[in-house]
């Protein structure tokens, strides 16, 4: 049995098995990871995020089985446990990459991202990673839109900050 | 690098859509033997250590070796996937939580309840 998180996932009955929900979080895993990634930037906390993630989805599994977005549901638990993760990281040595020679565009990228505020990553890869609605944001940070729009833009400002530096 | 900044930042975003997922996380498609199971909850992970290497140890033959190998293979990547539940599970432990009982969350997985359900069988 295979259950898509692309688009009919949303359509389920309200109540799922919970063999469902155990193929859903299974084929939720590669796009939970990726989205990790592409929130702390490095793949070892990524992993951690997503196993995280999944360990919370699992003991609310409850939620799960009547949860109308569940893609949502599960977007905002991984987005939740990347912003711990990364305040937790925040609280380490800095790691000092600018020594990188002839560092790659995608290598500057994470650099310049590590340097930014955890909330400013989050925002910045549902915006640019996940193609996620002002609105959508707004729903999944629990913030009004106009807010999302206008912390949305100061993150861009910033990362074009620290991309010059 | 490119002058818009925001060009190799939707770059690496792109790279992420299709960034390689660990096996550890992949792997878990798989069912968990029940040995596995039991030293989740239990924290056995010495126990598992000794099963692995029973696996590993003695093979003979070609088809032998090769299956060694796999099992070899499966059990290292369960491992890593067992030693982070275990740690999530003793990091998340609950206030007033005795060592020794089975966390709430983890009573709360699928694999604990049929787990449960053979013991009581």
């Amino acid at each position: 049995m295979q259950i898509s998180l692309v688009s009919p996932i949303s359509n389920l009955a309200a109540t799922r098995t919970y063999a469902e929900i155990d193929v859903l979080l299974r084929d939720a895993r590669p796009w939970l990871y990726r989205l990790a990634l592409a929130i702390t930037t490095k793949p070892d906390m990524a992993e951690d995020v997503t196993q995280d993630a999944l360990l919370r989805a699992t003991r609310s599994r409850d939620k799960l089985r009547s949860a109308a977005e569940p893609r949502a549901w599960l977007r905002t638990i991984v987005v939740r446990c990347a912003l711990t993760a990364l305040g937790k990281a925040a609280s380490l040595p800095f790691e000092d990459r600018a020594v990188i020679a002839d560092p790659t565009d995608s290598v500057a990228v994470q650099i310049t991202l590590a340097r930014l505020d955890p909330t400013d990553r989050v925002l910045l890869a549902l915006a640019h990673f996940e193609e996620l609605s002002y609105s959508e944001i707004g729903e999944l940070l629990e913030v009004p839109v106009g807010t999302v729009a206008s912390r949305l833009h100061a993150a861009r400002e910033a990362f074009r900050k620290e991309w010059r530096k | 690098m490119n002058n818009d900044p925001m060009d190799p930042l939707n770059a690496f975003y792109v790279e992420c859509r299709t960034a390689p997922v660990p096996e550890s996380l992949t792997t878990q498609q798989l069912p968990m033997p029940w040995w596995l199971r039991l030293s989740i909850p239990l924290g056995g992970l010495s126990f598992g250590g000794i099963i692995a290497l029973m696996l590993i140890a003695g093979p003979k033959s070609d088809s032998e070796r090769i299956g060694a190998e796999a099992a070899q293979a499966m059990a290292r990547v369960q491992f890593d996937r067992v030693l982070r539940q275990s740690e999530n599970v003793v990091t998340s432990r609950p206030p007033g939580h005795v060592r020794g009982e089975v966390p709430v969350g983890v009573q709360q997985m699928p694999w604990f309840e049929s787990m449960e359900a053979s013991w009581i069988a």
